[in-house]
């Protein structure tokens, strides 16, 4: 399942992330809150679409999220902390998202048209700010 | 339940909609009615000004999310703002807890006066609002002042309602494909 494919990579391609599947952000949250010191990822239900020539395609929705903390500033001028500003964090998970589907697609043999957005999360329950991917993986089903 | 997905393109919303709200409040000049008493009259002066422009009410705006609603919340001082503040019934005495807010008014303004002390001052403007309302009263007469009209526009509507149109879309096929 491309969900176990997502955790057996991070886990190699970005160790220091916290990933979490099948729970609602919320739970994952408080379950995590303790172990995110550096990124956390969170993966949405995936959607898998059969195709008949034995591809399966897979939606997938992707917070590549750190910590925000309280003092920082949307404006990183104004950020005189050493905290991250939200617009750092937002650039660094754009980087780490692109960075990890690149090698993802590489390693797992799955392609994608192309096509992905990249949405801004900002301070989400007050605490998490980062990127969201949605993009479309295909290939063939790893089991 | 919510997706994660979904939980993002509500708060980006919610986002949008405070900081909209933030600069209406900061900059959006609202009409007003200032009331002088000269030469024994009363004489009424329009005036056009931001109902916030310290930026403290924006500051306390703030949203949640539920299953079920999205709540964006103020400072209760807000419905004064559309609505104005009414003469108070009690004129008999002073509104303490009125006097105190606009002395904190005063002082976050730098309003003092070279004639007397900023408390004199403070009880002044305390009694002259529970006389004759606020001056967004005063020129509204308790209707609405239009504060919050028209900030969320049909290209903000339009823009989420295609994103939460595809969420919800998205998040209805893969409950659905996964047999949820």
């Amino acid at each position: 399942m491309i969900q176990d494919d997502i955790r057996e990579h991070l886990e190699v391609y970005k160790p220091s992330a916290v990933f979490s599947y099948g729970r609602s952000f919320d739970t994952a949250l408080k379950a995590y809150e303790n172990e995110v010191i550096d990124w956390f990822i969170f993966l949405d239900p995936v959607t898998f679409t059969g195709q008949a020539n034995n591809t399966e395609s897979s939606n997938v929705v992707m917070g590549f999220m750190k910590q925000d903390r309280p003092d920082s500033s949307f404006d990183k001028d104004d950020n005189l902390e050493l905290d991250l500003s939200i617009e750092e964090i937002q650039s660094e998970a754009h980087t780490l998202a692109l960075g990890w589907l690149n090698d993802f697609l590489d390693t797992y043999r799955k392609y994608s048209d192309g096509s992905y957005t990249l949405e801004p999360i900002t301070r989400i329950k007050n605490v998490m700010s980062g990127k969201l991917l949605r993009v479309t993986l295909n290939g063939k089903p790893s089991c | 339940m919510l997706t994660f997905a979904m939980e993002v393109v509500i708060s980006n919303f919610a986002k949008d909609v405070i900081k909209i709200l933030q600069n209406v409040i900061r900059e959006k000049p609202i009409k007003r009615v200032s009331r002088r008493k000269v030469k024994g009259k009363y004489v009424d002066k329009v005036f056009y000004s931001p109902v916030n422009a310290s930026g403290d009410l924006a500051k306390t705006l703030r949203y949640e999310i539920t299953e079920t609603r999205l709540s964006i919340y103020a400072n209760d001082y807000i419905y004064d703002l559309v609505w104005g503040k009414a003469p108070s019934k009690t004129a008999m005495g002073i509104d303490f807890n009125l006097d105190a807010k606009i002395s904190k008014w005063m002082g976050d303004k730098g309003i003092s006066s070279v004639d007397m002390d900023d408390s004199t001052l403070s009880t002044l403007i305390t009694n002259k609002i529970q006389k004759f309302g606020s001056s967004i009263y005063l020129a509204y007469q308790g209707k609405n002042s239009g504060l919050l009209e028209n900030i969320i526009n049909d290209n903000l509507i339009k823009d989420y309602n295609s994103k939460f149109t595809r969420q919800l879309s998205e998040d209805f096929k893969a409950a659905f494909e996964n047999g949820n």
